[in-house]
């Protein structure tokens, strides 16, 4: 990656700036045209490095509740899982993990009632049971790297 | 914060993709009937109340070069979680750190969300982490493969 797409990456991972021509601002900052740096997002997009420029929702704020959950799903069902889990809107992140837990994705609802009846169908419908594991406390959420 | 129709229509708006062209929130204000200000002055409030965590790009952090991120897990004693869970966060390949209930087959309160190059960058950083701060065994789950991956709708 070029060291200018770098710097333009760890600009706006937070500082985009909110103003009405943000992508001029941001060109100004680095030394370049507004065009440049529409030119090169489109790049880095299509590349796949920026998965999307927007707003990250705090769902707490808007009163939704979260967990994390994990199963242990056996090889032969591994793919019915996946479909029957990611089927679920509330399901933002699913991975398969290499543990005897080889399952692991976030659900979150808009009400604890929600969540709870969420988890039940999961564990209804793989015949799997869920394990739910709430937090308790958030030390950090911070989703900005250094791009190496 | 009470939100208006406005709030969630811009939330609507924003959980996905800005445009990229030069006034990406006047596109957004002409779709609602409302000013370029009034939608730049709504973002600001909610960002202000903590609705809007972060504005900005998000990596698709893989794609980038970190292609390892394992999920690590401690015991903590209740009286130092608090103390440990932060200096866990201070740490920059540390994205996610929360202390939560344990499950009976997984028994770990303490879990951090760490990310590297390579895998033994995370292994080297949960061994220092624990060896440094004395907190005994624990467990290192990498992810090796990505299900799915999308940021939660609402309104």
């Amino acid at each position: 990656m070029e060291q200018l797409d770098r710097e333009l990456l760890s600009m706006i991972q937070s500082g985009f700036p909110l103003v009405s021509r943000p992508y001029h601002e941001v060109g100004l900052k680095l030394g370049i045209t507004e065009a440049d740096v529409i030119l090169r997002l489109a790049n880095l997009k299509d590349q796949g490095f920026v998965r999307r420029i927007g707003a990250v929702i705090e769902s707490r704020a808007l009163g939704y509740v979260s967990t994390l959950c994990a199963l242990k799903a056996p090889a032969e069902k591994l793919a019915e899982v996946e479909r029957i889990v990611n089927a679920f809107a509330g399901v933002t992140h699913n991975y398969i993990r290499e543990h005897e837990l080889n399952i692991w994705f976030t659900f979150m609802a808009s009400s604890p009632d929600e969540l709870a009846k969420g988890i039940k169908e999961i564990a209804e419908k793989t015949g799997l049971p869920v394990n739910s594991m709430p937090s308790r406390k958030t030390y950090k959420i911070k989703l900005e790297f250094s791009i190496p | 914060m009470e939100l208006t129709w406005l709030d969630k229509e811009i939330i609507r708006e924003l959980q996905g993709d800005i445009a990229l062209e030069p006034q990406p929130f006047l596109t957004i204000a002409s779709r609602l009937g409302v000013s370029e200000e009034e939608v730049l002055e709504r973002i600001k409030k909610l960002k202000d109340e903590g609705i809007i965590r972060r504005f900005g790009a998000t990596l698709q952090h893989r794609n980038i070069g970190l292609k390892a991120n394992a999920l690590v897990a401690w015991r903590i004693p209740n009286a130092s979680i608090d103390k440990i869970g932060k200096t866990i966060s201070s740490l920059p390949q540390v994205t996610h750190c929360y202390q939560r209930t344990p499950a009976d087959v997984f028994p770990y309160n303490l879990f951090a969300m760490v990310h590297g190059q390579v895998r033994e960058e995370c292994r080297e950083l949960a061994a220092q982490i624990s060896h440094e701060l004395g907190l005994g065994k624990y467990e290192i789950l990498f992810s090796s493969r990505e299900l799915k991956k999308t940021s939660m709708k609402y309104f």
